[in-house]
Order: structure tokens, then sequence, then C-alpha cells
């Protein structure tokens, strides 16, 4: 019995789609991902060191404000909850693409 | 210019306004006293107040210790004694005259009304500042 | 392993120092009317900038190991404090003005130094919750 390609049928055609699977995927270390992580991990480390100064500062009475000191205070916080989500969402990525069947 | 030195700033004008305070009722006090050790009759006391450090609100901006008003000195006022015609009195001299105090108890009222609004005042503006601090530190807070 | 930072620990440290200053005006403002009695503050922004300062990298001792300590500050007269004729140099609302300012850093540090602790709890939990 002969098997003819099946993307020969006119009805099935469509459906070759493109060529293989995408070629950057988020495990390949210049894919997106990894530098947005990246860059939020160097925003975190920037806010965390302007919050540190800004409670230094408060706490050996320098001018400066306090609600400046609560403000850079949250920006560490967001900044840091944020990449924290942004590490979660790549990791379950991962695990999903892992669990694809072949 | 962070809110602990208006703290301060507060501060200093209500010790001031006190001090006032003290003034007035030490010139009520004496209102008839007509002998005093340094001879004649009680001389009417005023506070003659002052900015600090320099005046100049940079200066205030850039104070280290804060305060923003002090007494400059108590100064004695200058107007001639009321003089009363009254010969039986110990105090009076060669012509029968007794000299009184020139103090006027309605200005020393008005006065003494005119330093416990200042004193209010500076109580809340201090009470401004105090919510304002914590207005900040609920910053962040859910 | 460090697991906190030196602005963490110097906290600590403030809080102290802070306290002791509560507790020398709050005697100053007890002996309002004292005569003779002189009032005093604590000076301590140098002493605790100091220890909070980031330490050098390459300075000898196990960095782990070294917690800022509580500088120890003498008292020290109050010298801008007018003398009154009895000797008694306590101004009472200067005195009041400062307790409240030294009360107010206190809370916040204390804040501060709560929500340091929450977020190291927090990256400990992986972000989870």
């Amino acid at each position: 019995m002969e098997i003819k390609d099946i993307t020969n049928f006119p009805s099935v055609a469509g459906l070759a789609g493109p060529e293989g699977p995408k070629k950057t995927g988020p495990e390949k270390s210049d894919g997106s991902f990894a530098s947005v992580l990246k860059s939020s991990l160097t925003e975190v480390n920037q806010m965390q060191q302007k919050a540190d100064a800004a409670i230094t500062a408060l706490a050996t009475g320098d001018k400066v404000s306090l609600h400046d000191t609560m403000i850079a205070m949250e920006q560490a916080d967001v900044s840091f909850r944020l990449m924290m989500q942004v590490r979660n969402k790549i990791v379950e990525a991962y695990q999903e693409i892992l669990r694809i069947q072949v | 210019m962070d809110a602990n030195t208006s703290l301060a700033i507060s501060s200093s004008a209500l010790h001031v306004q006190r001090l006032r305070m003290d003034v007035i009722a030490a010139n009520l006090a004496n209102a008839q006293s007509t002998r005093t050790p340094e001879g004649g009759p009680y001389k009417r006391h005023d506070v003659v107040l002052e900015a600090m450090p320099g005046g100049r609100f940079d200066d205030i901006l850039g104070a280290e210790s804060g305060g923003a008003v002090r007494v400059a000195r108590i100064v004695e006022d200058q107007k001639p004694p009321r003089v009363v015609f009254d010969p039986g009195h110990p105090d009076a001299d060669a012509r029968g005259y007794v000299a009184y105090p020139n103090v006027n108890p309605i200005t020393e009222m008005v006065d003494l009304m005119s330093a416990t609004r200042a004193y209010e005042a500076n109580v809340a503006a201090v009470n401004a500042t105090k919510r304002i601090l914590e207005a900040a530190l609920s910053i962040g807070r859910p | 392993m460090q697991l906190f930072g030196t602005v963490t620990q110097g906290l600590g440290a403030a809080l102290d120092l802070y306290q002791a200053r509560h507790t020398v005006l709050a005697e100053n403002i007890a002996n309002s009317e004292t005569p003779g009695y002189r009032a005093r503050d604590l000076e301590f922004a140098d002493a605790l900038g100091a220890a909070l300062a980031p330490a050098e990298p390459g300075s000898p001792g196990d960095p782990a190991s070294v917690q800022p300590s509580t500088p120890y500050v003498e008292p020290t007269l109050d010298r801008t404090a007018t003398i009154k004729p009895d000797g008694n140099s306590v101004a009472i609302d200067v005195q009041m003005g400062r307790l409240s300012e030294n009360a107010f850093k206190i809370q916040a540090l204390t804040q501060i130094l709560s929500a340091r602790y929450q977020g190291l709890k927090r990256v400990i939990d992986g972000g989870k919750g």
C-alpha cells in the first residue's frame, strides 16, 4: 500500500504551518525573557541601595525627609516583587515546555 | 526642609510666647508697686522678639538645631510713670504726688490675649506637623 | 552566610541611641523646675554614621560575624539653652518638641526594621503568597 504525503491533499495543505519549532525558546540565553530578568535584577539592586542610603541618612539625622525614605523603600519593594513575579513566570513557562509530550 | 525642623521652629515660638506671658503676668502683678530695689516705681517690661539665626529664610532652612524666633532682650518701658496726688502715701514726694507704674492693665490684657492666641496657633502648627509625619509613615502600609 | 546587611543590623544600634536620647530628654522635662539643673542632650549623629557605614572591602575580620555594636555616647550639656535666674536651663516647650521629634524617629525606624524583616521572609518564601 502506498502512503501518500498527507500535505498534498488540498484540505489539509493549509495546516502545514511554519517549518519546525520556533528557533528561540525561553531556555536559550539570548532570549528576551533572560534579558528582561537581568535588567530587572539590576534595577532591583539599584533600588535596594538607594533605599539603604535613605534609611542610613534618616537614622543619622541627615536632612532627608521622612516621606523620601518611605518612598525609596516602597520603590525597592515594588521593583523586587515585580522581579520575583517575572522569575516565577519564567520558571512556570519553562516547566510547561518541559511537560510538552514529544 | 524636613518636618523635624518645623517641630523645632514651632517649639521655639511656643517658648517665646510663654516667656511673653510671664512678662505680662509680672507687669500685671506689679501694677501698683510704687517702690523697687532700684528706686522709683516699677517700670513696665516688654519683650523684643528676634528672628534667628540671621533672619534670612535660607539660614533657617539650613539651621542645625532649628528654632526660628527668640527673645532678643527684655526692655523696660521708658514712658513716664503715672502720677497721682496722694500726700498721705508713704512714697509721696515733696509735693504730695505718688508715682505709680506706667502699667495699663487693659493694654496688658490685650497683650496677654494676643500671646495666648499666638501660643494656640503654634500648638496647631505642631499638631499639623505631627499629622504630616504620621501620614509619611503610612506610605506603603496596606 | 551573611543574612542581614549592615543597614538592617545598624538599625538596632540606631534604635538603642534614639531610646537613650528619649531618656535624657524625659529627664530634662522631669527637672523643668529644678533650680540649678542644666538641660542636656545626646548627640550621636557622627557615632551612628560611623557604625552604619558599609565595611571597607578587604577589611579584616569575618564579615558574617561583624554586627555593628551600639557606640557609647555620653550626654552633653545643651549650650543653646538660656539659663534662668535660678540656674535651671530647661525650656519645656523646646524639650517637648525634641521629645516629639525623637519619638517619631523611633516609630519610623521601628517600622522600617519591621519592613526589612518582612522583605527577607518574602524572599525566603520564594515570592509566593
